[in-house]
């Protein structure tokens, strides 16, 4: 079992796509899904999902189908345009609101040594900047699909300013490469921090669940009761111990049983 | 210290919210409408954002003080309690707010003066009544202070309100606010659990030692001091470690300045045992909790009730000792 979490990028442009590729050695995940990329052993995917708001709803719903664990980590990277921030400076972003204000949306709250600041995603190129915004064009619809399963605190989003007023450049594509690049290790280094399960779920109870199953009949309902019970028993047993409590048992209800006394005739130890 | 703060739109322009940024240093700025658009949401996890808590600068509009539950006192019969903020700096593995709460950032509510204005009300309209107000029941009462001033222009106005007593609940060493000129009907409550368990299990808070230091100052200015052993915890060695906290705290105080102890089981509502749990699967402190009508709580075979009574009343008089349960 994984002791880290499954990481999901999405990028709206393949070009976003390229330093990202790059740098986690992905492949193309099959033919099936042509924009999907993986790197299946570091547990990270990725997703083109195409400009605009609905488009980036969409990626997000077709990657649930390949991972949908409520600890995954989701991120959104791609540039962004602001009335006066410093080209190439990057952001992470904590709020997003549409132009039509229908809702607003949340990432994560913590503090990554990174300035902050909110999206306006709008669905056309946006020629009147309010210097209070960030704008882009899928940041809602990412946010708009992860909201009711996942995790606020596993939900990132990083925008790199591209052009402002003074400037725009020349090439979006070689600007995408070059900062996004320059960025790529340091969003890598903060994810990190997130990465790591608890360590609960990784007490790998199935070992012990199966030599239940192989010695009796378990119902779907026991089989539940067992999985909560073996949780806590593994805090304060070891797995030989588990094992042998096992074998000598007489009967499944029998064994519940003393697992239930056990643990509320349990004294902490310090 | 948090760095990452949201702030209501409605209260951007406070002079609280500005003066509680600038003792923060290069905050991050966010502006939301209303705090509960990112506070206890359904999809947040306690447990992650206690990693880093963000901070929220909100305006309370309503439901301000409350009544305690029936059960509930330190000796007067009309009971009350507040909080100006939603959660604690400190980390305490069997803190209730894990199961009140799926939010851990810290909410602070900017608007004191409603806070004292409804405090003067209950004084004015219950006249002939002795009241207790109780703070630190959603967060602590002066961890947050040194940012927050807000026991201290309380404290301030409580000689004013004679028929109130004011309790500040604490597990802090924070008592800058508490000078040579003392206030009659303010008490300062000391929570404890044992050194041995608190250094596991109560994450941020000062060692006992230092919190006696400070209660050592204070009860040599002649505060009234409370000390709180809620809850107390079962566990390998308690009975030893309990005696010899008693034994550290009253020995070194003079007994005549404490206004009162009290003392509980570890127990929990269903609703927030049941929250609680989920995050907390393995935490063995919930191992033995036994289920009762409507909560999950300590076992009574370990009799603490009358181990506390017979070990506190060696220093203390039993009237002012209560059993919270």
């Amino acid at each position: 079992m994984s002791k880290t979490k499954i990481i999901n990028f999405l990028v709206a442009l393949k070009h976003e796509a390229l330093p990202i590729i790059d740098y986690f050695g992905l492949n193309l995940n099959d033919k099936k899904h042509r924009n999907i990329y993986s790197n299946v052993e570091q547990n990270v995917f990725l997703i083109i999902s195409g400009i605009g708001i609905e488009n980036a709803k969409k990626a997000v719903i077709k990657l649930k189908k390949l991972n949908n664990n409520k600890d995954d980590i989701w991120i959104n990277i791609g540039i962004a345009g602001h009335k006066t921030l410093k080209v190439g400076s990057i952001y992470e972003v904590k709020k997003v609101i549409s132009s039509n204000n229908e809702n607003t949306f949340f990432t994560n709250s913590f503090y990554n040594k990174v300035p902050t600041s909110t999206v306006c995603c709008v669905n056309k190129e946006e020629k009147k900047y309010n210097n209070k915004y960030l704008y882009d064009m899928e940041s809602y619809g990412f946010l708009e699909a992860l909201d009711s399963p996942t995790i606020k605190e596993n939900i990132f989003m990083f925008k790199i300013v591209s052009d402002n007023l003074q400037f725009k450049p020349k090439s979006y594509k070689n600007f995408s490469v070059s900062f996004i690049s320059k960025h790529i290790r340091k969003i890598n280094t903060i994810l990190d921090k997130y990465r790591n399960k608890p360590p609960e779920s990784f007490y790998d109870i199935s070992l012990i669940l199966n030599i239940i199953k192989n010695k009796y009949h378990v119902t779907f309902y026991n089989k539940k009761k067992l999985e909560k019970i073996l949780t806590k028993i593994f805090i304060i047993k070891s797995q030989k111990e588990i094992k042998n409590d096992v074998l000598v048992s007489k009967s499944l209800n029998g064994l519940i049983k003393k697992y239930e006394s056990y643990l509320t005739k349990y004294i902490l130890k310090i | 210290m948090t760095k990452i703060i949201y702030i209501e739109r409605e209260i951007k322009d406070h002079f609280r919210t500005k003066l509680i940024c600038s003792k923060i240093s290069n905050p991050e700025i966010i502006v939301i409408d209303r705090f509960s658009e990112i506070f206890n949401k359904k999809n947040q996890s306690f447990k992650l954002q206690k990693n880093d808590p963000a901070l929220i600068i909100a305006k309370k509009y309503k439901n301000l003080i409350h009544k305690t539950p029936e059960n509930y006192g330190i000796g007067n019969k009309y009971n009350y309690y507040f909080s100006y903020m939603y959660n604690c700096l400190f980390d305490c593995k069997y803190c209730f707010l894990q199961g009140m709460y799926s939010s851990a950032n810290y909410v602070i509510f900017v608007n004191y003066e409603d806070y004292y204005d409804e405090i003067k009300k209950i004084s004015i309209t219950n006249k002939k009544k002795n009241i207790t107000i109780f703070s630190g029941y959603d967060c602590d009462s002066l961890a947050f202070e040194a940012i927050s001033n807000f026991m201290s222009c309380l404290i301030k106005k409580m000689p004013e309100y004679e028929n109130i007593e004011l309790e500040i609940r604490t597990k802090s060493t924070y008592s800058k606010l508490f000078s040579k000129n003392i206030i009659k009907n303010v008490i300062i409550a000391y929570s404890f659990t044992p050194d041995r368990f608190s250094n596991k299990y109560e994450k941020g808070v000062p060692s006992v030692d230092k919190r006696l230091k400070v209660i050592k100052r204070l009860s040599n200015l002649g505060w009234k001091l409370g000390f709180r052993f809620d809850p107390v915890i079962i566990y390998e060695g308690w009975q030893e470690d309990y005696k010899e906290l008693f034994i550290k705290i009253f020995q070194n105080i003079d007994i005549d300045n404490v206004h009162s102890i009290t003392f509980g089981k570890l127990r929990f509502p269903d609703t927030i045992y049941k929250k609680l749990i989920k995050e907390n699967m393995t935490e063995s402190l919930f191992f033995n909790l036994e289920k009762k009508k409507n909560s999950y709580e300590s076992s009574n075979e370990n009799n603490i009730e009358g181990f506390l009574i017979e070990n506190l009343t060696k220093f203390i008089d039993e009237r002012k000792i209560f059993f919270n349960n």
